[in-house]
């Protein structure tokens, strides 16, 4: 599906995001024959009204319990052209890694809140989490339309209340839709329920959504080195731009100078290679390539021995244990050479030492050795690095500054 | 869709999947095989290890042979090993063959012997860590909550209550430990119409099961005893991108042990099934 828009659901707990998705799903058409069917008999064992959350909330202790633990993704044919990909996440704190993993793979976002609940931490909390990550566009539904009848009055004031807690978090926030989830109303169609309601149904304010393109100089980064034939293949991929054979390029973090000699993919040998593009290369120099090595072309990215970078805590982090970064397939050892802002990622208010899971910090991080690292830019591989623990878990997700 | 968008979508899609079998292969080395069905989901699988490594190969490539499995797959499994250069492995486990652990004893027993434990038996003898395997998240809805890279325990066990991170591209996390194993799943975004696609466009050899014969073609080859064809028409891969662009018959509607509904898939993965 060329094109292909991922939405990540966010929002509290019990906010109605897997019944949204269930029903956006079900009203599309996208689901296969006799699903229902099972969903249906599945709920009258466990004595319940219809689901729609249960499309995603597919392990047995979920349905149980009626919750989600884990993310999910379902695929929604939009147009003959299109598609979305629903991104279902959790909304409970502690499950902050399953709503990372899902999150980190989408283009937009829409944050459900139930009409019947104040703004409670976790929406905030969720909000900035999809700023963090990039996510800048995002779609307000004010969901459980039906509890309050439909009425006009409390969409506005919960809009009201949402644009102000956002507007603070510094996200803007580009609908606001009235809808019932497990109704549909609003989803797919206009609903006749809500006729004071002008503005676009869901699926419309989704597809009016553009992803930017990515850049265009060289990026070919280096995942491994094979011996093929006799030689020595660099194999990469070609995340942007493109490279031709006699091509000079630069080898990043050693800012060496060499010439492509040949160009391999698949099993052949090639004359230029475009992106995106899993390829190899060889080189005229005698300068030996390694994992972790970026070419770019003579407008190259920055590479630094220190960064201002702004992290989000998967696990506590103690200052003085062994961590290394990783930023596409480099890996360096690193300290955390001061904290110069710490905040709780539930209020965004300030708070002290130590860095415990879910904090937000901005960090100095040093290096022994250069990395290549581009802006803080979540949608580009270069753009975004990892802390790892000495036991081998992300301790933290981030960006320099 | 226009056909440059499509092509420039399955390039995509490709590199995304040559990133992923290269960071398994990186991590593990000769500790990696691929787990190969003979199906269109591992076929195309193979094509892209192939393409990944320039032409070769340079891992394992197992069977799991139940001994149930269409008698077409053996002959198409050899031809593809001459074409490929593949170094095959063929998985089965004997002691329960000569008991004749058949699918009329239970499906479940049967799969667990057949193939849980048979792939038990070649990763002992191998001293495998990890396995590229061919599923997606389109398939049924358990598999959509799957980690690109994902644990299993020593008794091949999913911990699916504790999944690990997967961080943009940054797959590290997931550790299967001194006494589990990885499986590593190339082709989880992918949708069976795009496999389709990509296995038109670069010309991928196919099970002729898929093909519709006297009005029904198989849509999910899996063992013969427990798979059902489905009606259809579609005689070439064309046909089958348009019939899917129609349907709304579930892929694997035509499988038994999925028939047993959402717990009974999830109890197999939990116990080490594919
Ligand atoms: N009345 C009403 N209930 C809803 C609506 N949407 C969801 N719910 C219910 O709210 C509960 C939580 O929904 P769920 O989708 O699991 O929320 P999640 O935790 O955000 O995924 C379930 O019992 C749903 O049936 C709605 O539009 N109206
Ligand atoms: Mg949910």
């Amino acid at each position: 599906m060329p094109n292909l828009i991922k939405v990540v659901a966010a929002g509290d707990v019990d906010s109605g995001k897997s019944t949204l998705i269930g029903r956006f799903l079900y009203e599309s058409r996208s689901l296969p024959n006799g699903l229902v069917e099972d969903i249906e008999e599945e709920c009258e064992r466990l004595g319940r009204n219809f689901e729609f959350a249960y499309l995603l909330d597919s392990f047995d202790e979920e349905r149980k319990n009626e919750l989600t633990v884990d993310t999910t993704q379902s695929f929604c044919k939009s147009g003959k052209n299109s598609g979305i990909l629903f991104i279902d996440v959790p909304g409970h704190r502690e499950l902050l890694k399953n709503m990372l993993s899902g999150a980190s793979y989408a283009d937009t976002a829409v944050l459900t809140i139930a009409i019947n609940k104040p703004i409670r931490e976790q929406t905030k909390r969720h909000a900035f989490i999809l700023k963090f990550l990039g996510i800048n566009k995002i779609i307000t539904v004010i969901n459980k339309m039906d509890l309050s009848g439909f009425d006009r009055n409390d969409f506005l004031r919960i809009k009201e209340q949402v644009r102000v807690s956002l507007e603070k978090l510094g996200i803007e926030s580009c609908a606001y839709i009235p809808v019932s989830a497990s109704n549909g109303d609003n989803l797919l169609r206009r609903s006749k329920n809500t006729p004071w309601y002008h503005g676009k149904t869901l699926k419309e304010t989704i597809s009016g959504i553009r992803i930017k393109k990515r850049k265009e100089s060289l990026r070919f980064l280096i995942q491994d080195i094979y011996d093929i034939a006799g030689e020595s293949v660099a194999a990469g991929i070609i995340i942007s731009g493109g490279l031709k054979i006699k091509n000079r390029v630069f080898v990043l973090p050693d800012k060496k100078e060499v010439q492509v000699k040949t160009i391999r993919y698949s099993g052949k040998k090639v004359s230029s290679a475009t992106a995106p593009l899993a390829a190899g290369i060889t080189i005229k120099d005698t300068f030996s390539l390694r994992r972790g090595q970026v070419l770019s072309g003579s407008r190259m990215p920055p590479v630094v021995k220190e960064i201002s970078g702004r992290i989000i805590c998967t696990e506590d982090i103690e200052l003085n244990s062994d961590l290394y970064i990783r930023c596409a397939m480099q890996e360096e050892k690193v300290k955390i050479t001061r904290i110069n802002h710490l905040w709780d990622t539930s209020d965004l208010s300030p708070k002290n030492p130590p860095l415990k899971k879910n904090d937000l910090a901005e960090i100095t991080l040093s290096f022994n050795r250069g990395i290549v690292m581009e802006k803080y830019n979540f949608s580009d591989l270069l753009g975004r690095f990892v802390l790892v623990d000495n036991r081998d878990r992300i301790a933290a997700i981030g960006g320099a500054v | 869709m226009t056909k440059e968008n499509g092509a420039a979508y399955l390039k995509e899609r490709e590199t995304k999947s040559i990133y992923i079998i290269r960071e398994a292969y990186y991590r593990y080395r000769d500790k990696l095989a691929l787990l190969w069905s003979m199906g269109k989901d591992s076929t195309a699988l193979l094509h892209l290890s192939q393409k990944a490594f320039f032409g070769r190969i340079p891992f394992p490539v197992i069977h799991i042979d139940t001994s149930f499995k269409f008698k077409q797959i053996y002959s198409f499994r050899d031809r593809l090993t001459k074409e490929y250069g593949i170094n095959l492995i063929i998985a089965r486990n004997e002691p329960a063959l000569k008991k004749h652990i058949c699918p009329e004893q239970g499906r479940y027993r049967c799969c667990q012997a057949l193939k849980t434990q048979a792939l038990k038996i070649v990763t002992k003898k191998y001293g495998l860590k990890a396995f590229l395997v061919a599923i997606r998240r389109d398939e049924h809805l358990i598999r959509a909550k799957e980690r690109v890279f994902s644990a299993r325990d020593e008794n091949f066990r999913w911990n699916w209550q504790n999944p690990s991170l997967e961080m943009w591209s940054e797959y590290s996390e997931a550790n299967p430990g001194v006494s589990g194993h990885l499986r590593v799943h190339p082709l989880l975004d992918w949708r069976e119409i795009d496999v389709w696609r990509y296995t038109k466009a670069e010309r991928i050899p196919i099970l002729d099961l898929y093909f519709a014969k006297n009005g029904r073609r198989y849509r999910s080859v899996g063992c013969q005893s427990c798979c059902q064809a489905i009606p259809s028409t579609a005689s070439d891969i064309g046909k089958i991108i348009a019939e899917l662009g129609k349907t709304k018959i579930a892929e694997r509607s035509g499988r038994c042990q999925d028939k047993e509904k959402a717990y009974m898939m999830q109890k197999l993965r939990s116990l080490g099934y594919m």
